[in-house]
């Protein structure tokens, strides 16, 4: 039986955790795109072929599961497996974070990404050596299957009058690249500084939650790259909120190009309070189930 | 059979590279730094171990040399093993390759002491710990 392949290794540093005390959910992301990359040069796409060709295998949609908190000094590894390169050419491969330490899940993603040609950015066909190599290293790994599909409402794919106007600025270069596009841990860097602004129209403050002993987590990300991000590119976020159950709440951003109003990428986010404490979920404060249905209606969800 | 194990294995971003367009030297160092973490698992030191008997591996000297330059996207791979574990002092080797060419990049060899975190200081080993150092006793390249 094929066996997903080591495409990650390495440690959460001090710096990588945030005022929670976990690793930032940024820095999933960016471990998890070395394993891509380590993925990519399994299938033959090493970094020299990117170089030489100004290709680049862009994710079109990730979602990942956030399973377990990780601290300073834990040490982890990545496990990724291709699932199927078909011929319209999307590559499906997923990513299974693990701590090396407890042998627990800490995260797992499910990629889809698209080889595009940097130039154009237009999607190209993958070369057929490579398309061997990925059929030689696919399999169901039907002991991994993928994530559950969501249930509830969906974020509507059109920016509604009421959306929460959660950030506005300018893509820098420092956050591209050798693709010269934003990777997603640059995008869940501003997703996740943006959510504080979201959760500050639903009657929460940072200095509340932390005077209740109360964080917040997030459990799992949809996320669509839709139209890749450049340097020098101006955008919004509008958000919205999607529902909120007992302990869960779910919302959504919308990464804008202010200039032409085009949604560049769109994130639903699953989140949960938790006790600092007892590291344990807890409901919801009464300050957001009271301001929910105000915004529930203004994000074009009811 | 080596007793290398591997430490690391991720990829150079172009945030780590400086305007002589390679891997900036501070970011080897955050590598191997990296790498060691888990050399110190496998010896023991667990993150466990360190967060409840306050005790780690704190580097107190390193010589590195630096073999080929790397690259914004470069995929890295270090390997590491232990080349003295004395009284108070593990010696720790690093080696980092990189994937694409299999070629050697960086060599370190990291002078560590055993660290009580409260006392800030160096403590002797505890047995067991020394003991399962020299499983994973490695020469260095070229030695």
């Amino acid at each position: 039986m094929k066996q997903p392949q080591v495409a990650y290794r390495g440690c959460v540093n001090a710096w990588e955790c945030d005022q929670w005390g976990h690793q930032n959910v940024q820095f999933y992301l960016s471990k998890a795109s070395d394993a891509q990359a380590a993925l990519c040069a399994a299938m033959g796409l090493p970094p020299s072929y990117f170089r030489q060709t100004r290709r680049a295998v862009l994710p079109v949609a990730d979602r990942i599961l956030f399973q377990r908190e990780l601290r300073a000094g834990d040490i982890l590894a990545i496990r990724s497996g291709v699932r199927s390169l078909d011929p319209a050419g999307t590559l499906r491969f997923f990513s299974a974070m693990r701590n090396e330490d407890t042998g627990g899940s800490a995260a797992f993603f499910e990629t889809q990404a698209r080889l595009t040609d940097l130039t154009c950015g237009a999607q190209i066909p993958w070369p057929e050596p490579v398309m061997e190599r990925a059929a030689a290293l696919a399999g169901p790994f039907s002991d991994i299957p993928p994530p559950p599909d969501i249930t509830g409402p969906r974020a509507p794919g059109r920016i509604a009058e009421g959306l929460v106007l959660t950030y506005r600025g300018s893509v820098e270069s420092w956050e591209c690249d050798e693709t010269e596009t934003v990777p997603p841990c640059f995008h869940i860097a501003r997703f996740a500084e943006c959510a504080n602004q979201l959760f500050r129209h639903l009657g929460i403050a940072k200095g509340t939650l932390r005077a209740q002993n109360m964080g917040t987590a997030a459990l799992d990300y949809d996320i669509l790259y839709r139209i890749p991000v450049r340097v020098g590119q101006t955008v919004e976020i509008k958000s919205g909120l999607l529902e909120v159950r007992e302990k869960v709440f779910r919302f959504f951003h919308h990464l804008l190009d202010s200039v032409s109003g085009e949604i560049l990428t769109s994130i639903e986010v699953a989140a949960v309070f938790f006790d600092l404490t007892a590291r344990k979920s807890v409901p919801a404060p009464e300050a957001v189930r009271a301001n929910a249905q105000r915004l529930l209606a203004a994000s074009g969800v009811i | 059979m080596s007793n290398f194990i591997e430490t690391f294995r991720g990829r150079v971003t172009p945030q780590e590279c400086d305007h002589l367009g390679h891997m900036n030297v501070q970011f080897y160092m955050a590598k191997v730094s990296d790498a060691a973490w888990t050399v110190m698992h496998a010896i023991g030191m667990t993150p466990d171990y360190i967060r409840t008997r306050r005790k780690a591996l704190a580097a107190v000297r390193q010589d590195v040399s630096y073999l080929r330059e790397l690259k914004a996207g470069d995929l890295v791979v270090i390997e590491s093993g232990v080349l003295e574990a004395g009284e108070t002092k593990v010696t720790i080797y690093h080696r980092m390759n990189n994937v694409e060419t299999g070629i050697l990049t960086m060599t370190a060899k990291v002078l560590t002491v055993n660290m009580d975190l409260d006392k800030r200081r160096a403590e002797p080993l505890a047995p067991e710990i020394r003991e399962r150092a020299q499983a994973y006793r490695v020469r260095e390249e070229g030695a």
